[in-house]
């Protein structure tokens, strides 16, 4: 079985060029038909005008789009391809929007200005709210940034020491 | 303008249109509409004649000069490809000329039809024509003043006209296509709306002509008891008894008798008595009799494309017959008998023709100055690609600059392009599901002139709705090849494309060099023959063996091959353009003597091959022997081309067996492992880093030439050999240089350990071994070496006279072999002028 991340040209990243950004369709396109269409739709657009698709860094060709349709309409070469692709990222995007705009709702006006506890309390309980909605995410095969992501990073970390 | 599908066959050609017209010179099937000679037939004969005034005819009026001198020219398809010259009087034509003239025919034809130009055509072709066949039919077509636009399979367009009308869908078909000339089997598959080729075989060189062939023989044969008939098969005569075979084969179709009265055939015998035919009686038993084998070869070319798809014979959901010949009951018979379903026939003199005008409805179609690629009426995608470009006209030679714009009907969002050199333009409009879109297409000059306004409507429909009846939605890839494509590399083929594969295709081989002759050379073949070769030139002598190069094909789709090498290291790049060269037709004698060297060959090789290949290869090759052993010695007419193809599928059979004998032989190999890990690594001592090193590069090579033996990969076991030589050469360098320290200045001088000597001995064999090889003495001296090499090994270099059994082996083997490799004592024998000095 090909291993596709064995180490190949440096020149070509291969997360660029799959079968699906060939086509322009996402991992969850599983209709033949759909992607019969596309195919016979990019052909006709790089037999007219070659150059208006392009493959990471090269302009697509008929023989990229035909590749693409051999390999998507094999069960095998596909499930390797969706390896190379992410999957759609909208419905978290959305789960992380409602958070945010629930971030936002100001907090019920207390009788007296809150103590500086109150609020370290309700932050926390909020921020631990946050992160039990928060999507479980699987580790990424690929190095990430590992400082906090908004809204953490607005947060003063205090000194305990000074109470 | 009209698009045609046209069906180019051996015997009869067939033009439909996708058009759906009305007429007497018209007949719609299956949505499409078949269009008819002047005399209202359906099928034109694709034969070519010389009229009396010396005009060429084509058709039906070249048929009807069978009998006549010059013999028309038949069965042209069965030559395509070939550089064979067709004789046609005092004209020599070549087989794409004389197809042409068959095309120009047809584009005629329907020109006075139809009152209009033929814009664009789909040919079809059988599906195992090679690719250089398939170069040539498009030649053809555009001798004849035809634009291509695509070339498609008879079974797959013949499966594409038989699902117009069967809705099936999951459908798992068998296409039998048994022509005039040609046979095809073809699995397909129909699921969600698409089509795939499962697998396709045949023989380009078995057809209904071959029927009449072994008939028209059969008569001869018969009218022989009362003349003295001896016909040449290239004489007028001989097409005259062809047609009577034809006319035969066609009644026993419906009847069980059929009955030949010529009592004026105008032929006369070699006494100059005229032959008169008076009621020559053929059943149908007779005819089955003498086409049976044939029918049987298409039945086994049926059953290995199944094995080819791992399907069995009930997976297939129908078997389609299209073909005239398989009209023939033994035909249907046989398949009912042998994939127990009965075969349905299905238009089989038009189903191809109107395959091909399907898939014609998929190519762009003029509008005004546009060529615009076929727009669907109802969609279930979120937008509409609009897809075509500016043709140029005598008024307008140069269309770049033309501005088209898109209008929507409420004037929302109109888009704009300004098209370049080649007058191509694409736009996107997105659809709201359900809705009607109307759209208007401008295209103005560069000066703002309005030139053309198209308008059409487009509906989005629901996804789960079916948009048409009875039509497949996306059509299969129809460029696809026939046989793989492949690089010859010293291990054997390597393919880049495999059969099946939609062109265009472009692949990347990595490779390695094998040798410092100072040029790459990379053959390319087509199934078993070579069609080309990339050829790197001026590569330094001094490059390692195995550095790196880069092969890039490109098989376009118009059948012409692209390749490039580059060898990185050197900087050296090659680019070629293949064009597939005819295939040279040999001579019935140098046919005839290649058979006894492969017949021969076959013998050797089923006798020496291991039981399981044997078994596996042995039918196929016996059939194949069998068969051009009929075709050269027994035929009266036999088709050189045809027996060349079988020639060369008796070598790729052979090429199978042939079984891979390793170079050096695994036995030296052995030995000198052994002596490597039982002799000279222990003798390194322990603790030593060097040792540690050593046995580490020895287990790589071992584990290396392993890997090369397994995977019989020449290259990659001479170069582990080497790797061992070098290695053993090494250590033993060390271990004379401890010897040599350990004894002082003296040391050289004294006479040697027994085991170096015997290992030094090996490593002299092997050079000159190596020496011979090169002068072109080791054929001759391949016993002497192998008698050597066991001799050497046999010695026990650990007992305590071991020197006596070296000394012998030097004198009388040794170097006897030497003189013969040197011709003389040279300075390598001089350097072992210590063993002499022992020996004497």
């Amino acid at each position: 079985m090909t291993n596709i991340w064995k180490r190949g040209s440096i020149a070509r990243n291969p997360y660029h060029e799959t079968a699906f950004k060939a086509l322009g369709l996402t991992p969850e396109v599983t209709s033949r038909a759909e992607i019969a269409s596309r195919v016979e739709e990019r052909l006709r657009a790089v037999r007219r005008v070659p150059g208006f698709y392009t493959l990471g860094e090269r302009d697509l060709t008929e023989a990229d789009v035909l590749e693409a349709r051999r390999i998507l309409f094999d069960p095998t070469r596909r499930i390797l391809e969706e390896l190379l692709e992410h999957r759609s990222e909208a419905p978290e995007l959305e789960e992380l929007e409602r958070i945010r705009k629930r971030l936002e709702m100001p907090p019920p006006a207390p009788a007296s200005p809150p103590s500086r506890a109150f609020l370290r309390r309700a932050v926390r309980k909020l921020a631990r709210e946050c992160l039990d909605e928060l999507p479980v995410v699987e580790v990424p095969p690929y190095p990430v940034d590992p400082r906090p992501i908004p809204p953490f990073g607005w947060l003063e970390v205090e000194d305990p020491s000074r109470e | 303008m009209a698009l045609l599908g046209i069906d180019l066959g051996t015997t009869y050609s067939v033009v439909a249109t996708p058009q759906k017209l009305e007429g007497k010179y018209f007949q719609n099937v299956r949505g499409v509409t078949v269009i008819k000679d002047s005399s209202n037939q359906r099928l034109t004969p694709s034969v070519v004649a010389l009229s009396p005034q010396g005009e060429l005819v084509v058709g039906r009026r070249a048929k009807s000069l069978a009998g006549r001198s010059p013999a028309p020219i038949l069965f042209v398809k069965r030559h395509m490809g070939e550089d064979t010259e067709l004789e046609l009087g005092d004209r020599r034509l070549l087989p794409e000329m004389v197809s042409a003239e068959i095309l120009r025919f047809l584009k005629e034809m329907v020109e006075k039809q139809l009152g209009e130009e033929v814009e664009e055509v789909v040919v079809s072709v059988p599906a195992y024509f090679d690719t250089g066949q398939k170069q040539k039919t498009r030649e053809a077509a555009e001798l004849a003043g035809l634009t291509v636009g695509e070339i498609v399979q008879e079974p797959v367009a013949a499966a594409l006209s038989y699902c117009a009308e069967d809705e099936r869908d999951p459908l798992t078909l068998m296409t039998y296509d048994l022509g005039g000339g040609t046979f095809d089997v073809s699995l397909l598959r129909r699921k969600e709306g698409t089509f795939e080729i499962l697998e396709f075989d045949g023989d380009p060189r078995l057809g209904g002509c071959d029927f009449d062939k072994r008939l028209a023989r059969w008569i001869v044969d018969r009218l022989s008891a009362g003349y003295a008939l001896d016909l040449d098969p290239q004489s007028p005569e001989w097409s005259q008894v062809l047609l009577w075979a034809e006319t035969a084969k066609l009644k026993l179709t419906d009847h069980e008798l059929f009955e030949i009265r010529e009592l004026n055939t105008g032929i006369v015998d070699a006494r100059g008595e005229p032959v008169s035919v008076d009621g020559l009686e053929i059943s149908r038993e007779t005819f089955e009799n003498l086409i049976s084998e044939d029918v049987e070869r298409t039945i086994q070319l049926c059953r290995r494309a199944l094995e080819k798809a791992e399907l069995r014979p009930e997976d297939l959901d129908e078997i389609v017959m299209v073909g005239g010949s398989s009209r023939i009951p033994l035909v249907s018979r046989r398949l009912e008998e042998e994939f127990g379903r009965r075969p349905r026939l299905a238009d089989p003199d038009l189903a191809v023709a109107v395959g091909a005008a399907i898939v014609a409805r998929s190519l762009g179609r003029r509008v005004g100055p546009l060529k615009l690629d076929p727009i669907p009426e109802s969609t279930g995608l979120a937008a509409l690609q609009l897809t075509g470009k500016v043709e140029p006209s005598p008024r307008r030679p140069a269309v770049a600059g033309c501005r088209l714009t898109l209008v929507p009907a409420d004037g929302s969002s109109t888009q704009s392009r300004t098209v370049g050199d080649d007058g191509g333009f694409l736009f996107q409009v997105p659809l709201v599901v359900g809705a009607d879109h109307e759209l208007s297409l401008r295209v103005e000059t560069h000066d703002g002139t309005e030139l053309f306004t198209h308008r059409f409507t487009v509906r989005r429909h629901a996804v789960d709705a079916v948009p048409e009846q009875g039509v497949p939605d996306v059509l299969p890839p129809t460029n696809v090849l026939a046989k793989p494509i492949s690089i010859m590399t010293v291990t054997g083929l390597k393919a880049v494309a495999e059969a099946k594969t939609a062109l265009p295709y472009e692949a990347q081989v990595p490779a390695r060099t094998t040798d410092q002759t100072g040029e790459v050379h990379v053959p390319i073949y087509e199934a078993d023959r070579e069609i080309g070769e990339i050829v790197v030139e001026a590569v330094p002598r001094d490059l390692p063996v195995g550095s790196r190069v880069e092969i890039w094909l490109t098989l376009r789709s118009d059948f012409f091959i692209d390749g490039r090498a580059t060898i990185p290291a050197a900087g050296i790049e090659s680019r070629t353009s293949i064009r597939i060269p005819p295939i040279r037709v040999k001579s019935l004698g140098e046919l005839q003597e290649e058979f006894l060297v492969l017949d021969r060959r076959s013998s050797e090789a089923l006798a020496q091959a291991d039981r399981g290949q044997a078994f596996k290869i042995a039918p196929p090759l016996k059939a194949a022997l069998k068969r051009a052993r009929q075709l050269l010695y027994e035929e009266r007419d036999p088709e050189p081309a045809k027996a060349q193809e079988l020639l060369a599928e008796i070598e790729g059979h052979l090429r199978q067996l042939s079984t891979w004998r390793p170079d050096p032989p695994v036995e030296q190999f052995e030995a000198t492992r052994r002596e490597l890990a039982e002799e000279l690594l222990p003798q390194l001592g322990t603790g030593n880093r060097g040792k540690v090193e050593h046995e580490a590069r020895f287990k790589a090579i071992v584990e290396m030439a392993e890997e090369a033996l397994e995977a019989k990969n020449e290259a990659g076991w001479g170069d582990a050999n080497r790797r061992l030589d070098d290695l053993r050469e090494r250590i033993l360098s060390t271990l004379e240089e401890r010897h040599r320290r350990a004894s002082g200045d003296g040391g050289a001088k004294q006479p040697p350990e027994p085991r170096a000597l015997k290992l030094k001995l090996g490593m002299h064999l092997t050079r000159l071994r190596e020496e011979s090889r090169r002068k072109g003495l080791f054929d001759e001296l391949a016993g002497a070496f192998d008698l050597c090499a066991k001799n050497l090994q046999e010695i026990d270099a650990s007992s305590a006279n071991a020197m006596v059994p070296l000394a012998e082996y030097y004198e009388n083997h040794h170097q006897p072999l030497e003189a013969k490799v040197s011709g003389s004592r040279t300075s390598r024998s001089k350097k072992l002028g210590w063993v002499q000095a022992l020996v004497k």
